[in-house]
């Protein structure tokens, strides 16, 4: 089977990623599964599992986790809705093939979407990738 | 392309923001008078039973009222998952941003636990 060009999502933490394990991620975009509110000050996004068992067709119950952390609600009511937007704009890129930086906190990179929502609180990976919770 | 739930105007709960692809919308049921409940890939605690989300829709008291007002609810919601556009994303409901389309007055989020 060929598998078809999509773009991915590369999410770093704050450290020297890529010096440890699950310092870093990246999945595919067609992977992602959904989001919800994960604290006042955090969004957690849920990718679908990439275990090999998984790749080969088993059926999983289970995902990997991306946490965003960013501004309190006390600061901006709708800041979950936002983050989540944002997201959907970058998965949205038309390119094809790319790896698209979404967070890298050890860089101090975030993408052009969450400008507007930097403003009192960064963007950031401030939580462990959890791998098939 | 993704679509938005927003059940509440204050977000803190995990039912209270519900994202998902819009692909893996698995369609609707009535499911009480007044009531249509959504089914999409479960995205919050597992996903072997589906999140589903309850819209519940003006109750006239009436029998073939309540079935205008359902379809109008059904209506609506595949107009939303159906929708393509550039930026990636649908509101699909929203009580922040007052978006209530096809007479829904309100939704209740049951993730897969």
């Amino acid at each position: 089977m060929v598998k078809p060009v999509e773009n991915y999502l590369y999410f770093a933490l704050t450290g020297t990623a890529g010096d440890a394990a699950d310092d870093a991620v990246c999945y595919p975009v067609s992977t992602f599964i959904g989001a919800t509110f994960a604290s006042t000050t955090a969004t957690i996004l849920r990718f679908e599992d990439n275990t090999a068992n998984t790749i080969d067709g088993a059926v999983s119950k289970k995902f990997n986790d991306v946490t965003l952390t960013h501004a309190n609600i006390n600061t901006n009511a709708a800041i979950h809705m936002d983050i989540v937007k944002a997201m959907a704009k970058i998965m949205a890129n038309p390119g094809r093939g790319k790896v698209l930086t979404v967070v890298d906190t050890a860089n101090g990179i975030v993408a052009e979407e969450f400008e507007g929502l930097n403003n009192t609180t960064q963007v950031s990976c401030g939580t462990a990738f959890g791998i098939t919770q | 392309m993704i679509t938005i739930y927003n059940a509440a105007a204050v977000i803190n709960g995990t039912d209270d923001l519900n994202v998902y692809q819009t692909k893996d919308f698995y369609g609707m049921e009535s499911t009480a008078a007044g009531v249509v409940t959504s089914a999409y890939l479960g995205a919050v605690n597992h996903s072997d039973a589906g999140d589903l989300i309850a819209l519940t829709v003006v109750s006239s008291g009436t029998d073939d009222a309540d079935r205008i007002n359902r379809i109008a609810a059904m209506d609506a919601m595949v107009s939303k998952n159906n929708v393509v556009n550039k930026q990636g994303f649908v509101v699909a409901f929203s009580e922040i941003e007052n978006v209530k389309p096809g007479g829904i007055t309100g939704i209740a989020v049951t993730i897969d636990s």
